[in-house]
């Protein structure tokens, strides 16, 4: 049932690192639980308490005792067709870190320029520079689209959104 | 009861309104090759804040069930599956369509659907309320233990590897030890930052690994590569007459949907896959399956939606999802402020019972659209398309903004959604994140209760006949995992020099709930 085309060698590769690096980091962070864990209280509140740090400090050494297998493993095994780039595309590429990029942006301005415009702005971008639309329809999308939203949010469910920075 | 709860919807013309919205928009993004109905629920979960209990618990349902419907479409008509389920629905109906029977096999499909829906809802209804009265006899102890059985469950049955469904569990529990414990009050992986004492918000979560990363799977992946083809509207006529002949298989689909749905981690694509196994395997000719057998569709689109009902019993009357659809619906319950568990059926029997009656008004009304209004369906499904980035982006953004008006939620949802999106493409499944933040609280929770009731003694994890059972069975669950995972090391030892390594995940579930990632 899968696809018969095998990924491309770079492809491949890219996922490889993709998988080692977040073992990587689930190792980092695990170290990090296990730490923290450690200067926890064993006892909180009865000496039966097993206190607040217990139940981190295992899950912590499990996740990285598997982060660590999973790191030997990506290592010694060589790279294969099927390790996750089954769709043959690349794990990251432009367009996705300028949408990241905007995403955080538009989180930070929410602070300066409220969220509404936070989220016009957000629509624009996706629009105009992500999927590459013509303005005219980049700002016809956003309008509708904004309105859209507010009305719903704000009018409809009655969920209090403020249009002005706070 | 369930009376009580069908008049609640049928006479409220506002909740019925939420009914028919939820399924609305669950069939056409689920429709939409590569969104899910998780990601659906999830990007929408924050539109609930301001509805009351019932209309919210009713239009995570019915987005939940329309979605079920949804995904088949466009594996019928585009040979792309909507979602993990509808995988299975592209084997015989993509065939069916390309015969020229699209409105043949939509309308068998829906149908099939209906009954298996039909079939989990029966077994809800008479099921969770039975199972709610057991649950009281469950304390801290067996809790624990019944929550390290549905973990367990959920890793080993799993088609993703089990190393990597474990340790998604074991990263959704610690992030959801992140903020104040619940017994001392000492802050926890915090890192001095006040917005995290109240820990990270279940939506922030679910939006972010499941919508954003969506969006970035969507912006990453090339061109879709199924076969579109324009279908005319006399081909979507509906053929009333082959329906009978069917219904066979649509009751043993459905009955096998509800069973494998009850089960912790199962879930829908799995009761297809076993649902058209069935079919072929008591097939007399099963030289037609794959080339458009209507008994290939219609036991997986029963399967699929029978499971939904299964589902929603141990979310309802146990408190404990069995899957991340289950885990966004307890979400909601949570929201609207109510306990999930057995004192649900004691405090809340009301809304309960309304929940259960919404699987089968929203089933019914799920009949009528995919029969009748099919083609307007295929129609927005194509104009919708081009405009998903802006839309998700948008419904996330602002979703989750509304949570506490705060710029950092979404922030943390920025952090959530590129983990997820990592997460996917290095295998990792993203439902077994979110169950284990749903159950590592009350999985620590417990764990610490028992200790303090028995002052100390695990031995109490033992005490009773209900305990001894939920750990013989996680003993064979860990068992049978080894067993499994033994024999298809030694399966790949002999076929050498196939490329293939046996802890690499099933797209099935690792990419769930995107269709895009599905591969087949």
């Amino acid at each position: 049932m899968r696809s018969t085309l095998p990924a491309s060698t770079e492809v491949q590769r890219q996922h490889r690192y993709v998988r080692l690096g977040f073992a990587f980091l689930l190792s980092c962070w695990a170290v990090s639980v296990i730490v923290e864990a450690t200067s926890m209280p064993t006892s909180a509140a009865t000496p039966a308490d097993v206190g607040p740090g217990f139940m981190p400090l295992v899950l912590g050494l499990l996740l990285l005792g598997m982060a660590l297998a999973e790191i030997a493993l990506a290592l010694v095994r060589r790279p294969v067709a099927d390790a996750g780039a089954g769709d043959g595309s690349s794990p990251t590429n432009t367009k996705q870190l300028l949408y990241l990029v905007a995403v955080v942006i538009s989180a930070v301005i929410t602070y300066a320029i409220g969220v509404l415009a936070a989220v016009a702005a957000l629509v624009l971008w996706s629009m105009k520079v992500v999927e590459e639309r013509t303005w005219a329809r980049s700002l016809l999308v956003t309008a509708v689209l904004v309105t859209l939203l507010y009305l719903l949010f704000d009018t409809l469910l009655n969920v209090r959104i403020p249009l002005l920075p706070s | 009861m369930l009376g009580e709860g069908l008049s609640a919807i049928l006479s409220s013309p506002t909740t019925l309104l939420w009914c028919l919205l939820g399924v609305t928009i669950g069939t056409l993004v689920s429709a939409l090759p590569g969104i899910g109905t998780v990601t659906a629920m999830a990007v929408l979960l924050p539109l609930t804040f301001g509805l009351d209990p019932v209309s919210a618990l009713v239009l995570l349902v019915s987005i939940y069930l329309g979605g079920m419907y949804g995904g088949r479409i466009s594996s019928i008509l585009l040979n792309i599956p909507g979602d993990a389920s509808s995988v299975v629905s592209t084997f015989d109906g993509h065939p069916l369509a390309r015969q020229g029977k699209a409105g043949f096999a939509l309308t068998l499909s829906a149908v099939a659907s209906f009954v298996g829906g039909l079939i989990g809802f029966v077994g809800l209804a008479a099921l969770a309320g039975i199972l709610a009265e057991a649950a009281i006899l469950f304390g801290p102890a067996e809790y624990f233990m019944l929550v390290c059985f549905v973990l367990l469950a959920t890793a080993g049955v799993s088609n993703a590897s089990v190393f990597k469904s474990v340790a998604a569990v074991v990263i959704g529990i610690l992030v959801a030890f992140i903020g104040l414990d619940s017994v001392s009050g000492s802050q926890r992986f915090t890192w001095g930052i006040p917005e995290l004492w109240n820990g990270v918000d279940l939506v922030v979560i679910a939006v972010g690994l499941f919508g954003l990363s969506e969006i970035l799977a969507r912006l990453g992946a090339p061109a879709m590569s199924g076969e579109r083809r324009s279908v005319s509207l006399r081909s979507l006529l509906p053929p009333i007459r082959s329906v009978t002949s069917n219904s066979p298989s649509m009751l043993r689909g459905g009955v096998i949907g509800f069973l494998i749905g009850i089960l912790p981690g199962a879930g829908a694509s799995m009761s297809t896959f076993v649902a058209y196994a069935a079919e072929k395997g008591i097939a007399r000719d099963r030289s037609r399956f794959g080339k458009g057998d209507p008994r290939g569709l219609c036991a997986p689109e029963a399967a699929d939606n029978g499971s939904v009902g299964g589902a929603l019993i141990p979310t309802l009357s146990l408190g404990i999802p069995g899957s991340a659809a289950g885990a966004l619906i307890l979400g909601g319950l949570i929201m609207a402020g109510l306990q999930p568990g057995p004192l649900l059926f004691q405090n809340s029997q009301d809304i309960v019972w309304t929940v259960i009656a919404a699987v089968l008004v929203a089933n019914v009304l799920l009949l009528v659209m995919n029969t009748m209004l099919v083609p307007l369906f295929a129609s927005a499904l194509q104009l919708l398309d081009p405009y998903l980035t802006a839309v998700i982006s948008g419904l996330c953004v602002l979703g989750v903004y509304s949570l506490r008006n705060s710029a950092f939620d979404v922030l943390l949802m920025v952090v959530f959604g590129v983990v997820g999106y990592v997460m996917r493409t290095a295998g990792y499944p993203l439902g077994s994140l979110l169950l284990g933040v749903i159950l590592g609280p009350m999985l620590e929770d417990n764990f610490r209760q028992a200790l303090l009731t028995s002052r100390g003694d695990y031995s109490i994890f033992w005490g009773s006949t209900i305990s001894v059972v939920l750990l013989a069975l996680c003993v064979a669950l860990i068992a049978l995992t080894v067993v499994r995972g033994v024999h298809l090391a030694r399966r790949k030892r002999s076929a050498e020099p196939i490329p293939a390594e046996s802890d690499t995940p099933s797209a099935m579930d690792t990419m769930e709930p995107s269709g895009r990632d599905v591969r087949y």
